[in-house]
């Protein structure tokens, strides 16, 4: 009895370690079924305008000013001596021409005591001054130099001529500061002559020239007298370097030029259609000019010119724009430039900026005087409100998508739900939409009921790629991408031409909610 | 040697890492019938035998724990018919606070016993770790089913988790008197030395996620404690990994630092040869831990992530900086992650309260019903187990048992010892079961029975 007890406990512990063992097969387990759903918020933030526009183009602090809220476009420059007289005075060429060559006989002097003689002579030589269109009155000059010499050579076997002492030079055109003509004096045998004219005003006579005149002093000596013969008189002179300081003039016809022309734009716009009506800069002008005289501008057509549809757009508000710069003494005056139409179709495809019109800078018997220092500076800055009308402005583009083979996470995801809640306080109502293409065949759509953020109206666009959309974008290799943007809110007729503000925002959160039933292990690990 | 020393230490304490709660090393192994350690749980059983010396390897337990996560639990078949691992039904399964993992072990390193006339006295040296993990259902729920399944203000995840982990030394001195011919009682003083203590109490902490934006918040309730017989400046959590750098025993380590008692108690009665009875307290007492280092954070309404995009700049770019976005959770939820010097505190043993009674028709078939009442946390759970051991040929020991419990789950055990003189081999498992599952898959194995236990040894007697 004992014996079979102990066999039957063993035998039934044995048996059960069998039953659990075999019990215990192996599970091949592929899949995991989760039903989980992860909630993540991806950004929460309020965006004002300027910090979106900041990050466009990190150097929006050189184009972009506030002014009461309001965002201004602004273009700011200055060029010193847009016009500089000493440009076009400062070169007067070298006048090497001055040489008089005269040949004379005298008879032998037979004369018992010293004896001195001058000879004068009028205007010996006259040089031309004068400039088309102007009359000159006077001339100051900021530099120069007059240089003269004489020699006399004895011809045909003559004796030296001992008598010639001292030549002056002399011209009432060529004046000092002090208002005394200029008078050289050259003793003869004792080398070229110079003088510097700095200061010296020329003041041109009637006929236009500057005439020089002579005094010419012979000395006669007993003791060594004089046998007469053939000579030749060479006076050589010089007018270099010559720099115009002042002129003072008139205007003997008028200065003016016309021009008719175009030029080929391309505003480098791709993609865009629509209409976006822009305001038409504003254009503040600051300028010193101190030219003795003004400039008027008279433009008479300017004008946009669609080359495809004919569309010719005016830019002026009326039938010309005139302009004039007077002088200014020295001072900086500013001025608006107006007289456009207040605002253009940016997106009407000009093809050409077509212009006509005339500059007009003075008028015959115009008194004007010009100095070498003279200029004219200009501040010019342009600035433009982000201001605008648009309507049914699109922007499309494609883009060459690719995901690649590595991303499967359809295997382990169902269904991505993501969501953008807005507050759109930017006056602007943006479309969005994308669109997955194969082969230029469109196979689905980013957002199913289109994706449209209203302005100053809370609400949603929801995005819910599906294990369909999944890989329908997986398996696309371009993506279609319209943006639509118009000023045409809810309830309005006509787009709303508005203003950008500082203050302008746009709240946005976005969040992700991932849903997944079922893992494959084999697609995992 | 020193490095011997520093190679016990890291192992005692990756052994006290790893997480447990409940004290469920099993009774079988005192049933059988020649087993010198019969008065292990109940100093009141008596022993066989007239001396005793174990040596190492004397009487040596693992046991590991799994309150929750059942096999059954966690595979279920689809529409298909195929077998899948279903997230929703395992999640479900789980208690909505009390599911714990936990690892026991204990090693007697000297075991030594002997009988003067009615009293039998015994010394014990033994090395013990207890470690604990506890969670909640959410907690694992937040990462199976994701946080979408916790979306409002009003269905928060409770996202709380418990460590506590212990490693100590216990120096017993047992004594066991026989009143008469049938009562015997005993009583087992404790000197306890804690080598190392990390508790993490993380009752309160709830993570929402808001229904509209989806940003998640945390209301954090963490408290954290630690200790351990190693002298350390080391105040912050990072660097713990240079715990052991210039470390040198002598000067390192103060076995002294960590003091605590127990005492085990009992006694037994012998109705007559067939019947008899037993009740005993087991593991009653506390040690006192020294100059902790502490760390509380109760916060509420902590941003965990309202955001993944910092700003408009890295949603442009789609640019994720994820080394700064965990850095700034941890800060948000942690702050510094500096300890401060905290007061002692006490841990309490985890005192188990068992009566027993048996009926013996002979040396081979002896049945025995056990009933018992754990201390888990601040609850007592209890136990039922019905036991059947014999001596076959006055050498083999068998055991075989069968417990009940909602808390460890039912369990079938099984030992076997062989008595060959002064010579006793003995091994025994709480839940055959669990081992029946090696072949199986790690899954399965890890996760079929809630419980499992091994102890094994040899220990001399005459």
């Amino acid at each position: 009895m004992r014996k079979v007890f102990t066999n039957s406990i063993l035998t039934v512990l044995v048996v059960l370690v069998a039953i659990a063992t075999a019990s215990c097969k192996k599970k091949e387990v592929k899949k995991i079924a989760v039903d989980n759903q992860f909630a993540v918020a991806l950004f929460n933030d309020t965006i004002s305008l300027k910090k979106i526009l900041h990050d466009m183009d990190s150097t929006t602090n050189t184009w972009l000013r506030v002014r009461n809220d309001s965002i201004f476009a602004f273009y700011a420059d200055s060029v010193n001596g847009v016009i500089k007289a000493s440009d076009f005075l400062g070169a007067i060429p070298n006048m090497d021409g001055f040489n008089t060559v005269t040949e004379f006989t005298l008879g032998g002097i037979d004369e018992t005591e010293e004896k001195d003689t001058t000879l004068f002579t009028e205007r010996f030589t006259e040089i031309p001054f004068e400039y088309d269109g102007f009359d000159i009155e006077e001339v100051v000059l900021r530099s120069g130099t007059f240089s003269f010499d004489v020699e006399v050579t004895p011809l045909n076997g003559s004796t030296p001529f001992h008598l010639l002492k001292q030549i002056v030079i002399f011209s009432e055109q060529l004046v000092s500061q002090d208002g005394v003509p200029m008078n050289i004096v050259l003793d003869y045998g004792r080398g070229r002559k110079s003088v510097d004219l700095a200061d010296y005003k020329i003041i041109p006579d009637t006929a236009k020239t500057v005439a020089f005149s002579s005094r010419i002093t012979f000395h006669y000596d007993p003791t060594i007298g004089f046998d007469g013969g053939d000579y030749q008189c060479d006076l050589t002179g010089s007018l270099t370097n010559v720099g115009f300081k002042t002129v003072y003039a008139v205007v003997t016809k008028e200065l003016d030029s016309v021009f008719n022309d175009h030029a080929d734009i391309d505003f480098g716009i791709n993609g865009l259609s629509g209409s976006a009506y822009l305001p038409v800069p504003k254009i503040e002008l600051t300028y010193r000019n101190t030219f003795g005289l003004s400039a008027t501008s008279d433009v008479t057509r300017l004008e946009f010119y669609n080359s495809r549809t004919g569309l010719i757009t005016d830019l002026l508000a009326a039938d010309h724009w005139e302009e004039t710069i007077e002088p200014t003494n020295g001072r900086f005056v500013s001025r608006r430039i107006g007289n456009f139409v207040e605002e253009i179709d940016a997106l009407a495809g000009y093809t050409r900026l077509d212009f006509d019109g005339n500059v007009m800078m003075a008028m015959p018997g115009d008194k004007i005087s010009i100095s070498d220092t003279s200029t004219v500076d200009v501040i010019s800055e342009i600035e433009m409100p982000l201001s605008f009308r648009i309507s049914d402005l699109h922007y499309t583009d494609t883009i060459k998508i690719s995901f690649g083979d590595d991303v499967n996470i359809q295997n382990y995801l169902d269904e991505i739900d993501f969501t953008i809640d807005f507050d759109n306080k930017i006056p602007l109502q943006i479309t969005l939409q994308g669109l997955f293409m194969k082969n230029g065949t469109v196979i689905d759509s980013l957002f199913d009921n289109g994706g449209t953020i209203l302005y100053n109206e809370p609400g949603s666009l929801e995005c819910i790629v599906t294990d369909r959309k999944m890989k329908n974008v997986l398996r696309a290799n371009q993506m279609l991408l319209r943006l639509g943007v118009t000023t045409q809110f809810d309830g309005q007729s006509q787009p709303e031409m508005v203003i950008l503000k500082e203050s302008n925002d746009i709240a946005l959160r976005m969040k992700m909610l991932t849903k997944s039933s079922e893992i494959n292990l084999d697609d995992i690990l | 040697m020193k490095k011997l020393y520093r190679f016990l230490i890291v192992a005692v304490l990756i052994c006290s890492s790893f997480v447990t709660k409940a004290q469920n090393d099993g009774v079988v192994f005192t049933l059988m019938p020649q087993m010198p350690y019969s008065n292990y749980l109940n100093p009141g059983i008596k022993v066989p035998y007239r001396g005793i010396v174990g040596v190492g390897f004397s009487n040596i337990s693992f046991s590991i724990y799994n309150s929750s996560i059942k096999y059954t639990n966690i595979y279920s078949t689809n529409s298909k018919g195929e077998e899948v691992i279903d997230g929703m039904k395992f999640i479900n399964s789980l208690d909505e606070n009390d599911n714990y993992f936990n690892f026991n072990m204990s090693m007697d390193l000297l075991n030594v016993g002997f009988r003067v006339n009615k009293l039998f006295v015994n010394l014990d040296w033994r090395m013990r770790v207890s470690t604990d993990f506890q969670f909640s259902r959410d907690f694992l729920g937040f990462f199976v089913l994701g946080n979408g399944h916790y979306l409002g203000d009003d269905n928060p995840c409770n996202f709380n988790i418990g460590i506590d982990a212990m490693a100590f030394q216990e120096i017993a001195a047992g004594f066991q008197y026989d009143i008469n011919d049938h009562l015997t009682i005993g009583i087992r003083p404790k000197l306890l030395g804690g080598i190392a203590n990390f508790t993490v109490t993380n009752d309160n902490t709830k993570i929402r996620t808001d229904a509209d934006s989806y940003a998640i918040s945390a209301d954090v309730d963490l408290s954290i404690r630690a200790a351990s017989v190693i002298k350390s400046d080391m105040m912050r959590i990072k660097d713990v990994t240079h715990l052991f750098d210039d470390f040198e025993v002598s000067r390192s380590v103060d076995v002294k630092e960590n003091i605590g008692f127990g005492v085990d108690f009992g006694a037994s009665y012998k109705f007559n040869d067939h019947w008899g009875a037993a009740a005993g307290v087991y593991d009653l007492g506390y040690i006192k831990w020294r100059d902790a280092k502490v760390k509380e954070v109760k916060k509420n309404n902590v941003s965990v992530n309202d955001e993944l995009f910092d700003n408009y700049q890295e949603l442009k770019n789609l640019k994720l900086d994820y080394e700064s976005m965990l850095s700034d959770v941890v800060d948000a939820v942690w702050g510094n992650d500096s300890l401060t010097v905290g007061g002692d505190y006490k841990t309490s043993l985890k005192t188990r309260i068992m009566a027993q009674g048996y009926y013996e028709l002979n040396p081979m078939v002896r049945f025995t019903a056990i009933a018992q009442l754990y201390k888990v946390r601040e609850n007592m759970k209890p136990a039922i187990t019905l036991a059947y051991s014999g001596s076959f040929w006055n050498h083999l020991n068998l055991s075989l048992s069968y417990t009940l419990s909602k808390y460890t789950g039912n369990a079938l055990g099984v030992g076997i010892g062989v008595h060959a003189g002064p010579f006793n081999i003995y091994a025994v498992s709480d839940n055959v079961l669990a081992i029946a599952k090696m072949s199986a898959s790690t899954v399965e194995f890890a996760t079929a029975y809630k419980t499992a236990g091994m102890r094994f040894g040899i220990v001399f007697s005459w």
